[in-house]
């Protein structure tokens, strides 16, 4: 099991670096929103993997507020984009 | 011990999913193909990794926490991508890969009626709402209960002009198994798709944007329809126009499978919310 953490842990961590990239290379406001997403996902993942290691089950609640957070963020910088075309 | 085994390889391969959805974020050419990276392999990840951990976690309130996120997942995270996509199909400003085709649907449509757009008001949003905050609490204690009564009712009269009048729907229960069974293979083959696709690089890929037209009216089956998409191989809803959705396609040389493929999906969800739980006529066999 602690083999797998570690794979897993490692996995993420590139995956992170990867959407960081894509958050500063841009170049749209969507390719920014759309990293940024996978960026709040990929650290539900992690902690789905802290829970898997650890078996403490504190931070749970912390998964629905980000998986809520995501999505209302993504909706609100939809409604930004479009207001900025409308405009 | 099985239970840690499931556990671990959800994990790693949950894991591994997320990883190669950020590598495509990378790799390919611009946002909605992006997105097909984001909504499908990184979704999906999650799901597993959330998966793994109410695998292990040892509190039954924590399993159905969790199971609850997944569920969320599956909403939010098509929903909040198609609206961004819609956003950014409108948006002179966000580029798009040069190579990408407008097209529209060469196939012969079935006839069929078209559902109905009546609507009614759900008045379950109480039951719904104390539903999940048992779940949140994991326990029946007299406390617990009371207090969900309580925060339920008022939330459901808060919201009471605001609730969406969605359409009074009867689920058929074989037609709603069998489109959970389909659906789920769909989901593996368009993970599998996006994987697959991480070996273009900008100028290879084929993206395509398709005109489809819709033979669903309610609420009900277009929400499920537009989610469904954006997890059908290739495909990302952009915009529902009247009666016509606008899908992005990842990559594409034939058109027309594609188009197959959401017209299959729509007549298993005509089939769910029909009384009898026959699927409608499929296109191609006309």
């Amino acid at each position: 099991m602690i083999v797998a953490t570690w794979i897993a842990g490692v996995l993420l961590a590139i995956a992170a670096l990867a959407s960081v990239v894509r958050v500063v290379l841009g170049p749209s406001v969507a390719d920014r929103m759309v990293a940024l997403d996978t960026l709040l996902f990929i650290g539900v993942g992690g902690l789905g993997v802290y829970i898997v290691s650890t078996g403490d089950t504190t931070y749970i609640a912390v998964l629905v507020v980000a998986v809520l957070t995501a999505f209302i963020s993504t909706v609100i910088v939809a409604r930004y984009i479009e207001a900025e075309t409308d405009r | 011990m099985i239970i840690d085994l499931f556990a671990g390889s959800a994990m790693v391969g949950g894991a591994a999913l997320i990883a190669l959805g950020a590598i495509g974020l990378i790799r390919f050419p611009d946002v909605f193909t992006r997105m097909h990276a984001a909504t499908k392999a990184a979704t999906v990840g999650v799901i597993g990794t959330t998966l793994a951990a109410s695998l292990e976690a040892a509190a039954l309130g924590g399993t159905l926490i969790l199971l609850i996120v997944v569920a969320l997942l599956f909403l939010s995270g098509p929903l909040g991508m198609s609206l961004l996509a819609r956003a950014a199909y409108h948006d002179p400003q966000t580029p798009r890969a040069p190579n990408t085709r407008e097209l529209e649907v060469q196939l012969p449509i079935p006839e069929t009626t078209p559902t109905s757009r009546a609507a009614g008001t759900s008045r379950f949003l109480a039951v719904w709402l104390f539903i999940l905050w048992i779940a949140a609490f994991g326990s029946l204690a007299p406390n617990v209960v009371i207090g969900g009564i309580v925060a339920a009712s008022a939330i459901a009269w808060l919201l009471r002009g605001l609730a969406p009048r969605w359409p009074r729907a009867i689920l058929h229960p074989i037609a709603a198994w069998k489109f959970i069974v389909h659906f789920t293979g769909q989901m593996i083959a368009a993970t599998w798709d996006v994987i697959v696709s991480l070996r273009f690089t900008g100028e290879d890929i084929k993206p395509a944007i398709i005109e489809v037209p819709l033979r669903v009216r309610t609420r009900n089956e277009v929400t499920l329809l537009m989610n469904s998409i954006s997890f059908t191989p290739g495909t990302v809803a952009l915009e529902l126009h009247d009666t016509n959705l606008y899908v992005h396609v990842l990559t594409t040389d034939d058109p027309d499978s594609v188009i197959r493929e959401i017209m299959l999906m729509e007549s298993k969800i005509i089939a769910v919310f029909s009384a009898d739980g026959i699927d409608a006529p499929e296109p191609g066999n006309v």
